[in-house]
Parts: structure tokens; C-alpha cells; sequence
């Protein structure tokens, strides 16, 4: 039958022009009033979230941990928290002292009963200001350690579903299992402020073998797995994602008691092999944290053309390069698991957050290839946030630390 | 009243609360959403820097607050097909709201408008409220969303072209009910 073809362009665009206007109903002063009282409310809130978030931090024996927690769980949110990175300045830099410092930390703790040793934490303490004034707006977007914490990894996509943005969630290991870390993980993430897709894997229960490297994946039998091809890949990558940093090796998949999952055309996946390659480079959504976002490589793909793409914009989805197009990174040896780079610049590069952020997005890049330290060579600057770069460089474990809402164990 | 809340207020509230209730088509909830605008306005005023206009800034915001509000509506638990079809599908989760009585009063062909916008894509919906119900430039709206302006006038092209589908099957269907 012929179409009816009435509207034309023109017409559509005529009708759209007398849309009518909806008006709000509510009043200025009645939208103010409850715009005070939300702000008001929200304020509450986040402070009730802090303490949930920190009450635990009191309660450890070891103050030696606690300082590791300050390191570790701070999140890189750098337009509500900035990170500072002085503090782990002080622990990084002075690791040969470490037991000094730790003990300058409890005097810190305990300052009411000896005022020899509080005063010997003002010191450090005066020490570590000094060193904010320079630092104190520099972000973080890793974290470096595992010590005495138990870590875990969310991928969730970015609204283009082009990319992985990976979180980093860590618990002392002592205090909480990886129950408790997984189901605290998704109650906090939150994708609204964060700028990307829902997790899509709060219904998952997630079962980590830290000595076999494998982790058993069940999924609830009402669970709506992917069908597209499109969609199927980024299932995969997504749990690959989650658990490449923890080193995991095979994820096992269960649907309630039976092995596998039904994807798309697959008769049945039983398992996932965590293998792939991925670069991180800099998620920088209008409003929201910036973040580090992984994109995955083909598996032929070299640690040269990693870097090479570390300084490839895509502005359309919000992912920038992470190397500036005045730098210049280039591999010199590759030794065992050793990397070393030149970095050169056409301009002074200074110790600041483009600087920060191109180390660590360099040092997770190239710990995809098997690297797990990296000297700069002919850095301009000897240190960097929290990095010597007059000395090897481990990589980091994970991208993106993030606050974990979780209560204080009993 | 806070003043920056007030010079914010009559500026744009009319035009911002409009564009939150054409991508939502709710009254109500169009007018929880735009507090929420608000608060995430005030919170973040201090560090507007003045790369876009104050006016693309606070259209850029009530257009995230938009987007949330429809990822928690279509946030279910157990689902991972969501997860990557937001772009396509997000806005398919509104249905038989009502009608506010500034559409009622209308005519029968801005009813059919009023419906066929919301089977167009969440990105063709919020560049054609923006372009002819609002009437912004193509520069604003690249600014708003986050696009290309190249984008822009590819989803503009797409999306009338789509509407004016979707309007000529409504009249169809329509001619067919009358010869029944």
C-alpha cells in the first residue's frame, strides 16, 4: 500500500515549533525550600557515609595498616576529593624508615600519653605541609599496593559501551573476605556521578581462589545474559578486566548449580581465559571524576604500539590521550620484566597532574605486557606526585581507587 | 533566597524545566528533577570555569540528571543486556504517563508529535527538543550533549527523518481506523 506521505520535513518541523510550553508549577521559593533541604539532607548523608567508610580505619590493631588504607582506599575523585599525594609521599619515600615512621604514627595516636613521641609526629607532620603546599592538587588514579589488603575490580562500561572504566575497591585481608568485599563493591559504585553504565554484575556472586588464580563466577538463573555478538564480546571483557589485575588466570562460569552460561550462539561458555591486552588512557566526562579507562588491544599488539596509542584522542566519547603531543616516550631496552623508557619533551615538563597521570597510565599499560618495573630515563623532573623517578618503578596493581561503603566488621 | 539561585532561576529555569519535561514526560517528575539540577548546579558553581556559556553548562547538567534518572529507572538488578544498549533503548522505559493538560488542549497532530518523539533515540530526542522545540543553535547543542556539531546535524538529519516516518504511519493508521 502506497505510504501517506503528509509530512514532509518541513511540516514535522513546523509541528515541533508549536509544541506547547509546559510550565513547573511550583514556585521560585517553593523550589529553593526544597533544593535547601535536599542539599541539606545530602550533606547528612555523606557524612554518614564517611564514617561508615572510615569508622573500620579506627578499630585496626596495626597502625601500620592503617597508613597503608590512607594510601590505598582514598578515592581519585578529583572534583570532590583530592588526593593527597603527600601522604604517600611520606610513606613511599621513606620506606628504609618505615619503622620509625610507623612508630611516629602512633605517637600520633596515643600523643595524649607521650609528648615526646607527639611531638616527634609534628615534626614529620610540618614536613609533610611543607611538601602539600606543592602537591596537594594532585590525583592519584592507582593504586600501588596490595599489602596486608584484599583488592577487588569492577568493570563497567562508559555510556558509549566503547570502553571499560575499571574500579578498584581494597578491605584489610585480615577483616573482610571477598564476600563482603564484592557485595560492598556494588552498593558503591555509583554510575550516575561516575559517568558510565550501571555494573552489571551485583546479582554475580564471585568466588576468588587466590592460590589456583581462578575465580568461579555464579550467576542467579533469572539472569539476562547478552545475545548479541557485540554484546557477548563485552560480557568477556568486561570480566576479564575485573580480574586481570588480581592476576586471576580462569574465570569459571555457573548459572545457579549448573556449569556454564548460555551466550548468544554459544552452546555453552564454561569458563573465560583472562587474556588480552589493555591500554588505559584518560576518561574526562563534563561533569564527574576524571578517570582512567581501559580499551582493550589486539592480542598481537606490541608494548610499542601501546604507547604509541597512549597519545591518541577520542574527543567524541570523552577519552583523551594520556602522553601529550609535545612528549615523546621511547622504549631503550627491554630487559626480563624491566622496561626502560626516554621520555623527552619539547617543553619543561613540570610535576603536576598531566605529568602524574601520563606515569601511571605508562605504568599500566605496560604492566598488560608482562612488565613489572620501569625506569624513566632523562626524566626532567626527579619526582613526580608520589614517584622517584630517579628510580625503577613498579606498576601499579589496579586503576581508578575508589571509597567503599562498608560497615565495620563486629 | 540564595542570589546566585535566583539570577539562575529567571534566566533559565523556564526553558530548563521544558527540556527535562519533553525527555521525561512527566510533570512531577520533571519537577523532582529539576531540584536535583539545581543542587548539582550550586554544588559545582564555584568551579564553572567559562569554557561553554553558563546556559550550555546548566543544560549540560539538567541533560545528565535526565540520563540518570532513566538509568536507575531501567536499573534492574540481574540484567546485563542493559548495559551497553543505553544509547539505543534507555528512553523505551516511559510509557502511558500522563498527559498534561498544556498537550491535551492541543490539537490532534501535536498529540501524534507528542508520542512519536519517544520513538526516536534518546540522542535524536534530546537534539530535536533542543533544535525546534527550544530553538538553540547546532553550536549549543554540540555544547549541551557532549557531540560533534557533525553529529549533531547527523542525529538532527536521522532524527526528522525518522519522525516524519513515524508521523506519516500515525496518519496512516489513523486514515485506516476512520475507514473501518
Amino acid at each position: 500500500m502506497k505510504q501517506n506521505n503528509k509530512y514532509n520535513d518541513e511540516s514535522v518541523r513546523d509541528l515541533l515549533g508549536q509544541m506547547p510550553n509546559v510550565e513547573d508549577r511550583q514556585s521560585a521559593d517553593e523550589l529553593y525550600k526544597k533544593v535547601s533541604k535536599a542539599q541539606f539532607q545530602e550533606e547528612l548523608d555523606r557524612s554518614k557515609r564517611r564514617k561508615h567508610a572510615t569508622a573500620w580505619i579506627a578499630g585496626l590493631a596495626s597502625v601500620s595498616i592503617v597508613v597503608l588504607i590512607i594510601m590505598v582506599i582514598v578515592p581519585s575523585m578529583k572534583n570532590s576529593v583530592s588526593y593527597d599525594m603527600a601522604n604517600e609521599e611520606s610513606s613511599s619515600s621513606e620506606e628504609q624508615n618505615r619503622d620509625k615512621s610507623t612508630a611516629e604514627h602512633e605517637a600520633k595516636l596515643e600523643q595524649d600519653e607521650s609528648s615526646k613521641e607527639s611531638a616527634s609526629f609534628d615534626a614529620l607532620e610540618e614536613k609533610n605541609n611543607s611538601f602539600m603546599s606543592e602537591q596537594a592538587t594532585l590525583s592519584s588514579h592507582v593504586i600501588r599496593s596490595s599489602e596486608g589488603m584484599r583488592t577487588a575490580v569492577a568493570a563497567v562500561s562508559d555510556p558509549s559501551g566503547q570502553y571499560i572504566v575499571p574500579f578498584s575497591f581494597g578491605v584489610p585481608e585480615d577483616q573482610y573476605s571477598y564476600e563482603e568485599l564484592y557485595e560492598a563493591m556494588a552498593t558503591s559504585i555509583d554510575s550516575g556521578k561516575w559517568n558510565t553504565q550501571p555494573y552489571p554484575f551485583s546479582a554475580v556472586t564471585f568466588d576468588v581462589n587466590e592460590k589456583e588464580k581462578t575465580v568461579e563466577a555464579s550467576f542467579p538463573s533469572d539472569y539476562e545474559f547478552p545475545s548479541s555478538s557485540t554484546q557477548v564480546y563485552l560480557f568477556k571483557e568486561s570480566l576479564k578486566a575485573m580480574f586481570n589485575p588480581l592476576s586471576i588466570k580462569t574465570i569459571t562460569l555457573k548459572t545457579e548449580d549448573q556449569e556454564g552460561v548460555q551466550l548468544g550462539n554459544y552452546d555453552t561458555l564454561t569458563n573465560i581465559q583472562v587474556d588480552g591486552k589493555r591500554l588505559y588512557r584518560l576518561y574526562k566526562p563534563q561533569t564527574g571524576p576524571e578517570l582512567l579507562i581501559a580499551k582493550t588491544l589486539p592480542n598481537d599488539s606490541t608494548v610499542e604500539d601501546a604507547l604509541q596509542r597512549l597519545g591518541v584522542d577520542d574527543p567524541d566519547v570523552n577519552v583523551y590521550r594520556t602522553i601529550p603531543d609535545r612528549i615523546k616516550v621511547q622504549i631503550i631496552e627491554k630487559k626480563e620484566n624491566h622496561l626502560n623508557v626516554r621520555v623527552t619533551s619539547s617543553e619543561i615538563l613540570g610535576n603536576n597532574q598531566e605529568t602524574l597521570t601520563m606515569i601511571e597510565s605508562i605504568l599500566l599499560t605496560v604492566k598488560q605486557y608482562d612488565y613489572e618495573e620501569v625506569t624513566f630515563h632523562q626524566f626532567p623532573v626527579d619526582q613526580v606526585g608520589g614517584y622517584d623517578l630517579t628510580r625503577p618503578i613498579p606498576v601499579p596493581l589496579a586503576a581508578n581507587p575508589m571509597p567503599l561503603e562498608i560497615e565495620q566488621p563486629n | 533566597m540564595d542570589s546566585i539561585f535566583q539570577d539562575l532561576y529567571e534566566k533559565y529555569h523556564k526553558d530548563v524545566f521544558q527540556f527535562v519535561f519533553y525527555m521525561v514526560k512527566n510533570r512531577e517528575q520533571a519537577e523532582d528533577l529539576v531540584q536535583e539540577v539545581y543542587i548539582k548546579v550550586l554544588k559545582s558553581y564555584d568551579r564553572f570555569n567559562g569554557d561553554s556559556s553558563e546556559k550550555t553548562w546548566i543544560f549540560s547538567i539538567a541533560r545528565h540528571v535526565t540520563i540518570d534518572f532513566f538509568r536507575k529507572q531501567k536499573r534492574k538488578r540481574n540484567r546485563f543486556l542493559e548495559f551497553f544498549d543505553w544509547g539505543e533503548k534507555g528512553h523505551l522505559i516511559q510509557d502511558d504517563q500522563p498527559v498534561p493538560e498544556e498537550i491535551a488542549l492541543q490539537n490532534e497532530e501535536i498529540h501524534r508529535m507528542y508520542d512519536c518523539l519517544e520513538r526516536c533515540t534518546m540522542d535524536q530526542k534530546s537534539v530535536i527538543i533542543l533544535r525546534y522545540i527550544q530553538s538553540m543553535s547546532i553550536q549549543e547543542t554540540a555544547e549541551i550533549l557532549g557531540m560533534t556539531v557533525s553529529k549533531v546535524k547527523t542525529t538532527q538529519h536521522r532524527g526528522m527523518k525518522a519522525l516524519q516516518t513515524f508521523m506519516n504511519e500515525e496518519a496512516e493508521e489513523g486514515i485506516k481506523r476512520e475507514t473501518k
